[in-house]
């Protein structure tokens, strides 16, 4: 079902100047040969009905000029398309832009987040955005005033009042989005760890140092990629300093990102502060998400890094154990 | 790491955002630590990350 054809023209066979011949990929053998683009001004068609049938209109009406007996809704021809997509409403730039095919590589990855702190929360919020199959959110604590600071969103009082487990807050808000979300209320050991079983990539968000190695002694075994991400910022003389550290561990390279991952350590009295500020935790996770789409093919990628460090005050990423 | 110093003596280090002079060109990875948490436990109990600008290779992580 490739449809192709001429350039649209009008009655006296002159080109149309709407059309602008520009191949493109609307899905899986489906291929446009042009684009049309005209507005009736600036503020566009005030829906996509109006925009559809104003198009149809400009291409039948010229070839109705000729022959009144062609039509651009024979009927016969309506097929419905399945929206087969994780969200819950359509993305409809992404077939504008041609991005379709490329989105489509999104399909088949399951995704797990373990902790939904400052971190966590705005992975999610990218990976919602993406046509991953599933994505669950692993944490035990509950959502509260500090995390709405360093979280995506505004919740109102009244969510914060309900004290929701942060898993099951976050699933709630972007389940509106993507189909796939769903919550795992508890943290994880070694007695759950089987909740991971069928992920294809894992993002560690977790503060809990001593936890992790279990956790990641079991994505290893299973031959599961992951990135654990840290943030470190100390106030100094007044302001704040410090790293951001995404580490990626793939098959193959483990005990390499295993030396990038902080060790259990005994508390400190200044570690106990834990300063965090959204937009770093903002960056973190995208670092940490684009490092992700540079593993499976989304984006380009020429380094293929096993560790990132962005340093705040000088504001530089250094990529270090390339392959 | 060469001795041919294009600056002045002592160097100014910034660490962790205060700048300290040091009469050397070449700093390890336990010095800095100590310059950034003097007289504390350290290195082998926690895990430091010691990132630097404008050193050997431009910037990188100090192991």
């Amino acid at each position: 079902m490739v449809p192709t054809g001429s350039v649209p023209c009008d009655e006296h066979g002159q080109k149309l100047t709407l059309a602008n011949h520009e191949a493109r990929a609307i899905a899986d053998g489906l291929q446009a040969d042009f684009m049309l683009s005209s507005k009736p001004g600036p503020t566009g068609y005030p829906d996509e009905y109006s925009k559809v049938t104003a198009y149809a209109r400009i291409i039948a009406d010229q070839a109705q000029a000729i022959d009144r007996s062609v039509t651009p809704t024979p009927g016969a021809a309506w097929q419905e398309v399945p929206d087969d997509t994780p969200f819950a409403y359509r993305d409809t730039a992404t077939s504008r832009a041609g991005l379709t095919a490329i989105n489509r590589r999104y399909r088949g990855h399951r995704i797990a987040i373990i902790g939904l702190g400052g971190t966590g929360s705005y992975i999610l919020d990218q990976i919602a955005k993406t046509e991953v199959d599933t994505i669950l959110l692993i944490d035990g604590d509950t959502f509260d005033n500090h995390n709405a600071f360093r979280a995506p969103g505004a919740p109102t009082l009244d969510t914060l009042r309900s004290r929701l487990n942060k898993a099951a807050y976050f699933a709630s808000i972007y389940s509106n989005m993507h189909r796939g979300v769903t919550a795992y209320e508890q943290y994880l050991d070694e007695g759950n760890l089987a909740v991971l079983s069928g992920s294809t990539f894992v993002f560690i968000a977790s503060d809990d140092a001593a936890g992790k190695p279990v956790i990641m002694d079991w994505l290893e075994a299973h031959g599961i990629p992951f990135i654990d991400v840290g943030v470190g910022i100390e106030e100094t003389d007044g302001r704040l300093g410090g790293l951001l550290r995404v580490t990626t561990s793939l098959p193959g390279r483990r005990e390499q990102a295993r030396q990038r991952i902080p060790i259990p350590a005994p508390e400190r009295d200044d570690y106990g502060r834990n300063i965090q500020t959204a937009d770093l935790n903002a960056l973190n996770a995208m670092l940490a998400v684009i490092r992700w789409k540079r593993h499976i093919g989304i984006y380009a990628d020429a380094t293929d890094e096993g560790f990132t460090t962005y340093s705040l005050i000088t504001n530089e990423i250094a990529n270090e154990d390339l392959p | 790491m060469s001795q041919d110093d294009h600056g002045p003596r002592p160097v100014t280090i910034i660490v962790n955002t205060r700048p300290y002079p040091w009469d050397s060109k070449d700093i390890t990875f336990e010095q800095v630590v100590e310059l950034a948490y003097p007289g504390e436990p350290g290195v082998g109990q926690y895990t430091f990350t010691v990132r630097y600008s404008r050193g050997p290779d431009g910037l990188s992580t100090l192991r």
